[in-house]
């Protein structure tokens, strides 16, 4: 028992010093080691932000976790071409690993290996047959993409989500490139977001005999093709699928992008994987509850129950994390629920204004509980996409009115008031009458024997 | 109609020479009872049953002492005498009291 709690205070160290929430171990998969030199500013861009980068190739045994501790905090698999996992790891080890926490980003090429498809499968999001591409005769990138067509310019603007805490709409100045592999993610799946997807021109088609006319209809077209798509599992650790392996390379880094027919630009490539590193290495977009507040209106401390229809204020300190510290949280859509099975009441928190001396975003209202006891639970379920999902549950009693709280001498019940309190005078006057005037007779005619 | 009118003049002279003083007491204090009951059912379809403890208590009060007295009546009649050979009407007076006492209570502590 003690060296494991050492081992996690260790770790809990180790996270306080790295940029990252999660730690700073990452692991790199690669093909061939000879590939190491194309990603040359991604390696010196994990290098700036304290990463203490592994770099493996497929063909090693690697272990992921050793002792039911993980090895690594992050997982990157550049290797679309691996047959089988590294001796030692199984795509059961790498579930388990976001399981306990690890994060993984896992890019794609046209030769995307059958392991890695059903790895990604495995999180709801399935790429196309092997040697596809995506191409489009519209949106190419008129340097590198001029023969085939195959390296699109994405347009942020207009083909990336608008969810600034993943990559931030004005983070991303030109176009992002792409040469890869489409995939799509299941709609219904909550967890999963697509970041960037392709134009409505674009389609996916077999790279080998690109020369030849595209004669049946595509597996997938259009908006339905996903560049890069998000996952955020339930634990908060967080995956990226990419389609392609190339985006990330020095070449696509400082590429000039050139979309066919439009003035050129430096690509946004860099800035883009940036940012989205960040995001799946939870640098950023991590909330926490500080602190969760609630009281009678007209009190300060939390009551040991409440009382049906008692006028409650409940408050909820949320902060979040971006850029290595924590500032308050901002949002208006944060809901308070009161529940005991069902929602009985359900309202959204007003923010309380920040000040200069702010640390953490404040959410209160003042509610009136429901006119219903028993053990309710006051709840606060925010999750949106890109931020870590916030479920705060604080269990309530809520007591009925004690038998001397319930109001008393109701003008509307006078009457009953009256009533009982004449048959009671009536009854004294009624005994006086008879035992002094009626029962003297009365007793004279039954007297019998 | 005049065969009702004269039914019912006999039935009224009947029962005032007949009934004994004692009784005829005791049927004015039920008509009073029964009153006061009628009233507070008709106050509440009006009204609402909002303080349901209160009218439950009003209205059960008036059906006890209305029960009551016409145990007392019936246990007092001499005409029953032979069904109640060993309560005499001083005791049936006393369990009437007691009764009443007891539903008092009751109805003090229902009425809120």
């Amino acid at each position: 028992m003690r060296p494991s709690i050492l081992l996690s205070t260790l770790a809990l160290a180790l996270v306080a010093q790295a940029t990252s929430l999660t730690g700073n171990r990452a692991l790199v998969l690669l093909d061939n080691l000879d590939d190491t030199d194309s990603y040359m500013e991604l390696w010196n861009d994990f290098q700036s932000r304290d990463y203490n980068v592994t770099i493996r190739e497929t063909s090693s045994p690697i272990a992921l976790s050793r002792y039911d501790q993980r090895e690594f905090d992050h997982l990157i698999f550049l290797s679309p071409k691996m047959k089988e996992y590294p001796k030692g790891m199984s795509a059961k080890a790498v579930v388990g690993f976001v399981a306990d926490g690890g994060n993984v980003l896992l890019a794609a090429s046209p030769e995307l290996s059958s392991t890695l498809r059903e790895l990604s499968r495995e999180f709801d999001v399935e790429f196309d047959n092997r040697f596809t591409t995506v191409l489009d005769h519209f949106n190419y990138d008129d340097n590198l993409g001029n023969k085939q067509h195959d390296v699109i310019a994405v347009n942020p603007k207009t083909h990336m989500a608008k969810i600034n805490a993943i990559v931030p709409q004005d983070a991303v100045s030109g176009p992002v490139l792409f040469r890869g592999m489409a995939h799509s993610v299941n709609p219904t799946n909550s967890l999963l977001t697509s970041v960037l997807w392709a134009p409505q021109e674009a389609y996916s088609w077999e790279s080998v005999n690109l020369e030849e006319i595209a004669d049946q209809d595509p597996n997938v077209s259009g908006k339905d093709i996903s560049f890069v798509s998000v996952l955020q599992a339930r634990n908060n650790a967080r995956v990226a699928f990419l389609g392609s392996t190339e985006m990330l390379t020095d070449k696509f880094f400082n590429a000039k992008a050139k979309k066919h027919g439009e003035a050129e630009t430096v690509s946004g490539n860099r800035k883009f994987i940036e940012e989205l590193t960040k995001w799946t290495f939870r640098e950023k977009g991590v909330l926490e509850v500080v602190a969760v507040e609630h009281h009678k209106v007209g009190e300060l401390e939390a009551p040991a129950h409440y009382r049906i229809k008692d006028n409650m204020t409940y408050t909820i300190h949320l902060a979040e994390y971006h850029d290595g510290e924590w500032h308050p949280f901002s949002a208006d859509d944060v809901q308070l629920e009161l529940i005991m099975l069902d929602p009985y009441v359900r309202k959204t928190l007003d923010q309380i204004a920040l000040t200069e001396e702010s640390t953490v975003g404040s959410f209160s209202t003042t509610v009136q509980l429901p006119d219903q006891y028993g053990v309710f639970k006051f709840m606060v379920n925010y999750k949106r996409p890109g931020l870590g999902y916030v479920e705060s549950v604080t269990t309530v009693g809520i007591h009925p009115f004690r038998h001397d709280q319930y109001p008393r001498f109701i003008s509307q019940a006078k009457p009953y008031y009256t009533s009982a309190a004449s048959m009671g005078v009536g009854l004294l006057i009624f005994s006086f009458v008879y035992l002094w005037g009626g029962l003297d007779s009365s007793a004279k005619t039954t007297k019998k024997a | 109609m005049n065969e009702f009118k004269s039914a019912s003049n006999a039935l009224l002279s009947t029962y005032i020479k007949d009934t004994p003083r004692s009784l005829k007491l005791i049927d004015s204090y039920m008509v009073y009872v029964l009153l006061t009951g009628i009233i507070q059912f008709v106050y509440v379809c009006i009204a609402g049953t909002f303080p349901n403890n209160a009218f439950l208590a009003g209205f059960i009060s008036t059906v006890a002492a209305f029960v009551l007295a016409a145990n007392l009546r019936m246990q007092t009649n001499p005409k029953n005498a032979s069904q109640f050979p060993t309560t005499s009407p001083e005791r049936a007076f006393a369990d009437f009291i007691a009764c009443n006492v007891v539903v008092h209570f009751a109805v003090a502590n229902f009425l809120g």
